[in-house]
């Protein structure tokens, strides 16, 4: 019982998912775009027709938007906006086009059109993108404790900035440079930083990668202006940070940490941390697909070809929820995708193919050396980084299900080897969220604890729904036989 | 080689742990092989009730055992709060169960049923009643207005079954016991049959008594031990919802609210081989029963659905039995661990470790699916 | 009072009815984002905990935002946009 039908399916239009839908419908197969924004654009382009259609500084980040968002005016693509994946199902086929191997159940969630789907396809492109790693120390779950990269959404989104004397950002990363960058070009203010990056790590980092860098000096540049910004706005920086907490009530009111040996404590409104980002890995759990932790990004990706082929047959995936490479790189993974499915779909000869593809291989590796500077000069904190007050009550590594880091610990000393089994005996994972906050610190803790590799360790399995679902909104599908009775 | 224990118990689901927490309090020195989160989908993925009420329609021994145990199962959960083994409470209520009947001729099958079941002796204990449209209402008012009536038990009730294997295998651990990580490939009877060894993936252990509670996996450990296990999987596909407001006191059989206020909904029986997926026309069916049974959870959200392996003889049946060849050898297996937990812990511990297990509990010999020639 | 000011003037507005009270926004805000403007600091209670709970992430994976929006339960307010008329209502404390 399906809806529709199509060639492809792409989930995610941010640059990797557009980009991929653009090479797909090239070739004049029929795709259907599915995101749960309520525009396209993803994370990186987020709210890019108003942005662009603007101007001023934030549309500087959108270069490439409006081209890769033409794709949605062309005839063989279909977008739907606030529609979210609940689950997939693969089967196997000798013949896509007879018997589509790809049934993709999501919910559309617009005003005048709601209700669960069905989608049958020949292939998916999980392009899900990243999500800002989940940091952990006592109050970290306080209203008033965000990401950096949530502080930048709400301004790409709906151009708002964080004002008064008690927004403090706190972290690594060059997301925390950019913000506080556009932070304050936009009016808004930022009292102190708490940079928990390592200092002399850039020196000894760079003297090895410099020429690295050299084959790429846009980001050499990128990266420059924003240190210069940052110097002169006169934020109050502290450097070595630890012992970080968040204090409040029903909401931050102060932090306390630690700095040079002394105990600092500030009032605060706005508490945004950030360290880096990490591949969004839920619907590539969901499918089962084979997973590889990267150490240096200290997290998990699918395994995947570099033209996006992962363990299952009819899926690919693209862009940053295939490892972290930013959204240039994102978007050339995405064409790159989009020509191999349309190779495996027989629309694209494999002379055509590599016509096309072996320039966009070539942008990529060229993009390669940056990536590992980036990646070095901003290696993942220890999870322990911002706190390593192991006992604290309010060290909370599962949101949804308030289970403590301690209790974690509790349970992998009473013998949970692993991350499901630590979810078995603490509820740690199993609140709405689903683990996207604490599954990758807790991959990461487990392996700490039980002195295993995290690939051994593994990763919580994620059941559908992917996201919580109304059950009249599961009804409303037509009913098929009962096959209870 | 890892040093000799009086006893090894293959498996850490619901049935090696309770059975291993017997053995251990009748002060027997226990290694627990347990093959970790993987293999446990039956323990970690149930539905957590304590459920009498039908067991054993057609087999007396067992609808008595269902009710032991049942009866023995708040002991069972007070000891192991009680000894400060864990922080969560198991959570189990002796709620009595009910069982929906969605319109008259479900209710007509219920109630011929029960009238059959009375009729045979050692069912007749279980206090079962029929509830008719307004004594089901009286009990559960939240139902649906197509629910005609239902069964009911006084003995039924639910339990969290992961706060349950979480507080055994957290016992276990504080009073000593030895837990071998690792897939028990193979268990050997050792030079002159004095003992076991046991073999994993990962090491070799010694042992005067061998007791396999590996669920699925028993089939495969059995032949040199002398044992026989009959068993398929059978899924299970459950979905569960978002925390909300307590709405049902007695339990049903295929709606549980745990006490933390989720709800529980099942339960398909599928014979699918290994296969745990779920399937979305399954879990329709089970969205749309649950709704004609309680209409106001149309507006409750699904968090998740999952699919689990029953552990199922041909009959449904559990199968105990010590090898006559290999006396030292035991195999315990049943569909219903959770029901059975407490007897599990207490009297089957106490009848393997006094040779009794085939003289007390004679029904269950899978001698019964061995076909006279 | 709200630490999150305009940096860019509203265009078009709509309007829309947080807990009761009439409230003016821009569709290309979120709920989410309209919440934090007018200085919201709980968007509900964790069922878990009992603590109050926000938004962390702002693009749909931390479930921090969940309101009640036009009478659905448990809706991620970080991914629904304003639409005129839209009904919101929060199950938290308010801090402003
Ligand atoms: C918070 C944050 C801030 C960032 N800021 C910057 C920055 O300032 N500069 C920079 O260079 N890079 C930034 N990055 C990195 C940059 O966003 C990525 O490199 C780039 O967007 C990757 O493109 P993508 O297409 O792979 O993923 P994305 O742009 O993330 O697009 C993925 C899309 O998939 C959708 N999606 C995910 N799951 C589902 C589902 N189950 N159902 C339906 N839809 C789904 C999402 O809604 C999203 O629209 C940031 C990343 C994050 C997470
Ligand atoms: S703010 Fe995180 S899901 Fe909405």
């Amino acid at each position: 019982m399906t809806d529709d039908t199509c060639d492809v399916i792409v989930i995610g239009a941010g640059p990797a998912g557009l980009a991929a839908a653009q090479s797909v419908a090239d070739q004049g197969l029929s795709v259907r775009l599915i995101d749960e924004q309520p525009t396209a654009g993803g994370q990186i382009w987020r709210n890019a027709a108003v942005v662009t259609r603007r101007g001023g500084p934030l549309a500087k980040s959108y270069g490439g938007a409006v081209a890769a968002l033409s794709v949605l005016r062309n005839d063989h693509v279909k977008h739907a906006t606030s529609a979210t994946v609940l689950e997939v199902a693969l089967s196997q086929t000798s013949d896509t086009a007879r018997d589509p191997p790809v049934c993709v159940t999501w919910l559309s969630a617009t005003q005048d059109a709601r209700g669960v789907r069905e989608t049958a396809a020949r292939a998916l492109i999980v392009a899900t993108g990243a999500m800002e790693r989940p940091v952990l120390f006592p109050g970290a779950t306080l209203p008033g404790v965000m990401g950096i990269g949530a502080v930048q959404s709400v301004l790409k989104q709906s151009g708002l900035v964080p004002t008064g004397d008690g927004v403090v950002l706190a972290g690594q990363g060059p997301l925390l440079m950019l913000t506080l960058g556009q932070i304050l070009a936009h009016g808004g203010s930022v009292a102190a930083v708490l940079d928990f990056g390592q200092s002399g790590r850039v020196a000894r980092t760079t003297s090895g990668l410099f020429p690295a860098l050299l084959s790429d000096p846009a980001i050499m540049a990128q990266g420059a202006a924003l240190l210069w910004r940052a110097r002169r706005s006169g934020v109050a920086w502290h450097r070595g940070v630890t012992g970080l907490r968040a204090i409040g009530k029903d909401g931050i009111e102060q932090i306390a940490f630690e700095t040079g040996g002394k105990t600092m404590q500030l009032t605060c409104s706005l508490l945004a941390v950030h360290d880096g980002v990490i591949p969004n890995t839920q619907l590539t759990r969901l499918l089962a697909l084979d997973h590889v932790w990267s150490n240096a990004q200290q997290a998990f990706a699918a395994r995947s070809t570099p033209e996006g082929a992962t363990s299952a047959p009819s899926v690919w995936v693209a862009g940053d929820g295939a490892g972290i490479a930013g959204a240039e790189v994102a978007r050339l993974r995405g064409a790159l995708s989009g020509l191999d499915v349309a190779r495996a779909l027989g629309a694209l000869g494999d002379p055509e193919f590599r016509t096309r593809a072996d320039p966009l291989k070539r942008h990529i590796s060229r993009r390669g050396p940056a990536r590992a500077f980036v990646d070095k000069l901003y290696a993942p904190l220890p999870v322990t980084a911002f706190s390593k007050d192991n006992a604290a009550a309010s060290t909370v590594v599962c949101r949804c299900e308030a289970v403590t880091l301690a209790r974690v610990h509790d349970a992998i000393r009473d013998g949970a080897t692993g991350p499901n089994r630590v979810k078995t005996f603490t509820r740690c994972g199993m609140g709405a969220c689903q683990g996207r906050m604490c599954g990758n610190a807790l991959t990461r803790i487990v392996a700490a604890a039980t002195r295993s590799a995290p690939q051994d360790a593994g990763a919580l399995r994620i059941r559908p729904p992917l996201k919580p679902t109304l059950i009249s909104d599961y009804l409303d599908l037509s009913p098929t036989h009962d096959p209870l009775s | 080689m890892i040093g000799p224990s009086d006893i090894t118990v293959i498996g850490g689901g619901l049935v090696g742990a309770s059975l291993a927490l017997g053995f251990l309090r009748a002060g027997a020195s226990v290694t627990l092989v347990d093959a970790g989160e993987d293999r446990f989908h039956a323990s970690a993925g149930n539905f957590g009730l304590v459920w009498v009420q039908g067991k054993g329609a057609t087999c007396p021994d067992y609808a008595d055992l269902s009710l032991r145990s049942a009866k023995a199962w708040r002991r069972f959960a007070e000891a192991l709060e009680d000894d400060g083994s864990t922080d969560a409470p198991l959570g189990y209520r002796n709620c009595g169960g009910v069982k929906i009947a969605l319109g008259e001729a479900e209710l007509n099958t219920m109630a011929a049923n029960l009238e059959r079941m009375h009729n045979q002796s050692g069912s007749a204990g279980n206090g079962m009643l029929l509830l008719d449209r307004d004594a089901l209402r009286d009990r559960i008012p939240a139902v649906g207005p197509e629910a005609a009536g239902g069964t009911f038990c006084p003995h039924d009730g639910h339990a969290d079954p992961l706060a349950t294997l979480y507080a055994l295998h957290r016992a276990l651990r504080r009073a000593g016991v030895r837990v071998l990580r690792g897939k028990a490939l193979r268990a050997s009877v050792d030079e002159g049959a004095r003992g076991f060894t046991i073999h994993t993936d990962t090491d070799s252990i010694a042992c005067g008594r061998v007791v396999l509670a590996a669920g699925l996996g028993n089939p495969e450990l059995c032949e040199p031990l002398g044992l026989r296990a009959h068993l398929r999987p059978q899924r299970g596909q459950i979905v569960v919802t978002e925390r909300t407001a307590r709405f049902m006191d007695p339990v049903c059989h295929t709606v549980r609210q745990t006490e933390d206020g989720t709800v529980m909904l099942g339960d398909s029986k599928e014979e699918v081989g290994f296969d745990t997926s779920t399937t979305p026309d399954v879990r329709r069916a089970i969205l749309n029963r649950a709704v004609r049974c309680f209409p106001h959870l149309a507006k409750v959200r699904v968090m998740r659905s999952w699919g689990a392996l029953r552990v199922m003889s041909p009959d449904g049946l559990p199968i105990y039995q010590t090898s006559d060849r290999h006396p030292g050898a035991s195999l315990v297996t049943c569909h219903s661990g959770v029901t059975l937990a407490a007897a599990h812990a207490g009297e089957v511990a106490s009848a393997i470790l006094g040779d009794r297990l085939n003289d007390s509990y004679p029904a269950f010999s899978p001698a019964r699916f061995e076909v006279a020639p | 009072m709200s630490i999150w000011k305009r940096a860019i003037p509203p265009g078009e507005t709509v309007t829309i009815h947080v807990n009761g009270q009439t409230v003016t926004a821009t569709p290309d805000e979120t709920v989410a984002t309209v919440l934090l403007r007018l200085g919201t600091r709980s968007f509900g209670i964790n069922p878990a905990s009992g603590y109050p709970q926000a938004p962390a992430c702002l693009m749909g994976v931390c479930f921090g935002c969940l309101c009640r929006i036009d009478g659905r339960p448990g809706t991620q307010a970080c991914l629904e946009q304003v639409r005129d008329g839209m009904v919101v209502e929060t199950g938290g404390l308010r801090v402003s």
